[in-house]
């Protein structure tokens, strides 16, 4: 048995990739192609001018999204279904981004008070806290206000501790 | 039009009054690694997940008979992992179409139907399988008169279970034995019964054979025409309107 194997495919026009396999492998089963509508959001980001804009894909419920908040950046929108635009196959659905006073921070901010007092801690002491413990510290406290990273954990931390430091 | 010549309904749960469409893997893994903040796992327990499908050929089939894999293989034996995976999967699995507006109407015509699904776990409180679980976060629990399985009967609006059905099954007909002799002491006749279910082999030819009225719904999977298929339904918008039609 070789100690690497490969499966090589050639499209019709010619394409030809290379995809390393189990060392175990013995044979093709079978190959099918699935066709269903798939949905994706994309948020876009102004930056400054002459900066490519910003871009986040979401793919989780997309459809489903109310609000978006630009933290640390004042930006709060409430979105709202507002138009289709069709080019080819290819069908975009577009929000109006309603300017709002959403003040969804103040309240995730309200609750992470709640929990900090909840546990007998300040924000101040976590922020202290050495760099493993304090993400989770950190982690722990996403979890009880219903927020995760949506890439990275990294993210998560980030965010939940410049609100840390704003009630510190 | 009132319902005349029906006196019961029974609907399978898995791909019937139960869609699986809106459950996706990336939806699913994808919610499992942001909550545990494991979001490089996603990808590889997705690409499992897949693995293992092909392994046993559907979702349903890995579910149903080789769940224990999907802690030991797609999830590491991650047990928070596979625990925040029990408790979505009710939450994200959907109602088939036009189902709540046909169980107000049947509820309406004086008949609550039966869950009547092949339960692979001994049967538990309501909510403590799936199948309830399901009926209870959507909120259409209180339409239902008794789920029916091979592992008992669960009366619930009570909780109370019932042995009887215990060591039945849907295909080989038992379950639908034990359930005429019950609705028989009742004065209830077997072409006063509708089965609804997707499978041929468990919802309809069974039932069938013992004189139901079938429905075979076919919205999710569409095992094609049956002989012992009374009527074929895509939506349960469809199903309402071949019972008013009896």
């Amino acid at each position: 048995m070789a100690d690497k194997k490969y499966a090589l495919m050639k499209w019709k026009d010619g394409w030809q990739e290379v995809v390393r396999v189990e060392s175990d492998a013995i044979d093709f089963n079978k190959y099918y192609v699935i066709e269903r509508k798939e949905y994706f959001g994309r948020v876009v980001i102004n930056r400054p001018e002459g900066e490519v804009p910003g871009l986040i894909v979401i793919d989780r419920a997309p459809m489903e999204i109310s609000e978006i908040v630009m933290v640390d950046g004042g930006d709060q929108r409430k979105l709202e279904q507002a138009s289709t635009y069709q080019e080819g196959t290819r069908l975009e659905y577009h929000y109006d981004l309603q300017r709002g006073d959403a003040r969804l921070v103040e309240k995730i901010k309200g609750e992470i008070g709640e929990v900090l007092s909840r546990r007998g801690i300040s924000a101040r002491e976590i922020l202290s806290k050495p760099a493993l413990e304090k993400a989770k510290e950190i982690g722990s406290i996403g979890k009880a206000v219903h927020v995760v990273g949506g890439k990275k954990q990294e993210d998560l931390i980030g965010f939940i501790e410049l609100l840390l430091e704003e009630m510190a | 039009m009132a319902l005349k010549g029906i006196k019961w309904v029974g609907i399978d749960f898995g791909q019937c009054l139960m869609s699986p469409s809106s459950l996706r893997n990336p939806h699913m893994f994808g919610d499992i690694g942001k909550l545990l903040g494991k979001q490089e796992m996603i990808p590889v327990w997705i690409d499992r997940m897949r693995r293992l499908k092909e392994k046993y050929k559907t979702y349903s089939l890995v579910k149903e008979k080789h769940r224990e894999e999907i802690l030991t293989f797609v999830l590491d034996n991650d047990r928070e992992a596979y625990e925040i995976f029990g408790q979505k999967e009710p939450e994200l699995l959907s109602m088939a179409p036009g189902l709540l507006e046909f169980l107000i109407w049947l509820n309406g015509e004086g008949i609550r139907p039966s869950v009547v699904s092949e339960l692979k776990k001994t049967l538990g409180p309501v909510g403590t399988d799936m199948i309830t679980k399901f009926l209870v976060i959507k909120g259409i629990l209180k339409h239902f008169k008794y789920f029916i399985t091979p592992h008992g009967k669960m009366d619930l609006d009570t909780g109370e279970k019932f042995e009887r059905y215990k060591g039945t099954s849907k295909e080989s007909g038992t379950l639908y034995d034990e359930l005429l002799k019950e609705l028989g002491k009742e004065g209830i006749r077997p072409e006063q019964c509708v089965m609804i279910g997707d499978k041929r082999s468990t919802d309809i030819i069974p039932p069938k054979k013992r004189g139901f009225v079938t429905i075979q719904y076919t919205g999710h999977v569409d095992e094609g025409p049956c002989e012992h298929s009374d009527y074929y339904g895509k939506t349960f918008f469809e199903v309402k309107e071949i019972l008013q039609g009896l």
